[in-house]
């Protein structure tokens, strides 16, 4: 009983309360508490209290709707009242917030109960998550930034964890830890409350153990009355996709390839048309991305930078401190090209008719601890610039992009594909996802480092 | 910044540290200068998509549309 979708089930059915589902989350954090390090903190008061009143609320005919119970984790650069936002990072101080960042508040609304705060790679900046290990793997990182919630809903500790996306920090290690994970369209779910990295590169969502539970969350963090999960038994018949194989979406590791090219046909016997694009814009997605995001997060962390330098990761600080020595030009022209590479892919997808874009959501699977580069033939690459070269274009477009289990290389690491759609076609991203993944041959398959 | 590869390089980027009032043995341009390299490469590469890079004094100096 992982899903939203069973867990929703058993408490309406009695099979389950709140309280249980608190207690074995406590019980289970606790147990792999020092072997994953996906939760940085949790209060176990708070949550039982909490989960005591939805029970209550429940029992006395006041459902919430499908997050009613629902334990979730937050990433530790989002606000939660009550605890210290600290961003994987000492700079912050330990006081906690006073309030909650407007996408907690959506989701306490819709009835979900707050696990805790995950593990978030210092600054959100970075695809490792250290000390955060791989649900399938100990001995690999889970991704990043957002490991600490792509490694708990893997695990089978929460359905939901709540990210940010900047790069791919959402996508990452949702692909990397098996799970399914969601950037929204860029400004539809409100970032008050989180701790910036980018400001015109940040997308807050949410990665789940199933499309749906994907789809439950965003429903409660747009909170307009949109249903994001109405339609995702629709299927893709009829739908015509772009399928995306040329730089930067290769090269691949061999296993990813083969499971790539499956997943594809499997979206094809499923009645879609999926046909070879190719957009040349998108080659010059990594020079768009870190010609952006040095000079914005320079803007947010200059005042850190300059009094406690030695207190961020040295990686990060010459990141930051590239924010502060380079030419203005470098940011504008990184603009320009984001507009240009956006304008390539909306021409792309209107010339091909295409509802949506498929790619390999990441040319590798998990990576060993420590290991700094990915090797692709005669090729090595440094494993940032290979995480983000597939997942960044779409934080550049703003378009919704998910990616969804799609099986596993042959050391049983989690691969996954993705899907982007036209911005604010975010439903249609997760009707899609959902056709793949009922249709997909290894649904459910969960880790057993248990 | 006309010798790209030389002291030029450093000077600009003590220059831009002094500017921010960076200073200390965590912002030493020697070990800047390559990473700065780097980047100046990446963005020189999107000539290609959107023209010719700007990378004379002028713009470096031009911060009027940092975010």
């Amino acid at each position: 009983m992982r899903s939203v979708t069973a867990i929703a089930a058993a408490l309406r059915s009695h099979d389950v309360t709140a309280v249980r589902l608190a207690e074995q989350f406590l019980a289970r954090e606790g147990e792999t508490r020092d072997r994953l390090h996906s939760f940085v903190a949790v209060d176990a008061s708070q949550l039982l209290d909490e989960a005591a009143l939805s029970d209550a609320e429940l029992s006395a005919g006041h459902d919430l709707g499908p997050l009613h119970g629902i334990p979730v984790g937050i990433k530790d650069i989002i606000d939660v009242k009550g605890y210290a936002t600290r961003c994987g990072s000492p700079l912050y101080p330990s006081t906690p917030a006073d309030c909650d960042a407007t996408v907690v508040s959506r989701l306490r609304d819709a009835g979900a109960l707050i696990a805790g705060k995950t593990t978030s790679h210092e600054l959100a900046c970075g695809v490792v998550t250290s000390p955060v290990s791989n649900p399938w793997n100990l001995d690999h990182v889970p991704g990043g930034s957002s490991g600490g919630s792509g490694a708990a809903v893997a695990a089978g500790l929460v359905p939901i964890g709540l990210g940010s996306d900047t790069g791919g920090s959402i996508r990452i290690p949702a692909a990397l830890c098996g799970a399914v994970g969601l950037k929204p369209t860029f400004d539809l779910v409100p970032v008050a409350g989180v701790q910036p990295l980018s400001t015109t590169l940040d997308h807050v969502g949410p990665l789940g153990v199933t499309v749906a539970d994907c789809a439950y969350a965003m429903s409660a963090l747009v909170a307009d009355g949109s249903d994001f999960a109405d339609g995702l038994d629709h299927g893709i018949a009829g739908m015509r996709f772009g399928v995306l194989t040329a730089e930067p979406f290769s090269p691949l590791q061999p296993d990813v390839e083969s499971n790539f090219h499956a997943g594809v046909d499997l979206l094809r016997s499923l009645g879609a048309d999926c046909v070879e694009i190719t957009i040349p814009e998108v080659t010059h997605t990594l020079a768009a991305e870190f010609g952006i995001i040095p000079l914005e997060a320079f803007e947010y962390h200059e005042q850190s930078l300059r009094q406690r330098p030695f207190d961020i990761d040295p990686d990060i600080r010459t990141l930051l401190t590239a924010g502060a020595v380079l030419p203005g030009s470098v940011y504008r022209r990184a603009c320009a090209a984001r507009v240009a590479i956006a304008g390539a892919i909306t021409t792309a997808m209107t010339d091909h008719r295409l509802e949506a874009l498929v790619a390999p959501t990441l040319p590798a699977t998990a990576s060993p601890k420590g290991k700094s580069e990915h090797i692709y033939g005669d090729v090595s690459e440094p494993i940032t610039a290979s995480y983000v070269r597939t997942t960044a274009p779409f934080n550049l477009s703003g378009q919704p992009a998910i990616t969804v289990p799609c099986g596993f290389d042959r050391d049983g690491l989690p691969i996954g594909l993705q899907v982007a759609t036209r911005p604010r076609h975010d439903r249609l991203a997760l009707q899609i996802a959902a056709a793949f993944e009922q249709a997909s041959p290894s649904p459910g398959r969960v880790p057993d480092f248990w | 910044m006309s010798d790209p590869n030389g002291r030029d390089v450093e000077r600009h980027i003590a220059d831009r540290l002094a500017d921010h009032g960076l200073n200390g043995p965590a912002f030493d341009p020697r070990l800047i200068a390559p990473d700065y390299r780097d980047r100046l490469q990446m963005d020189g590469s999107l000539d290609a998509l959107i023209g010719v890079a700007q990378t004379d004094d002028a713009s470096d100096a031009d911060q009027g549309d940092r975010p």
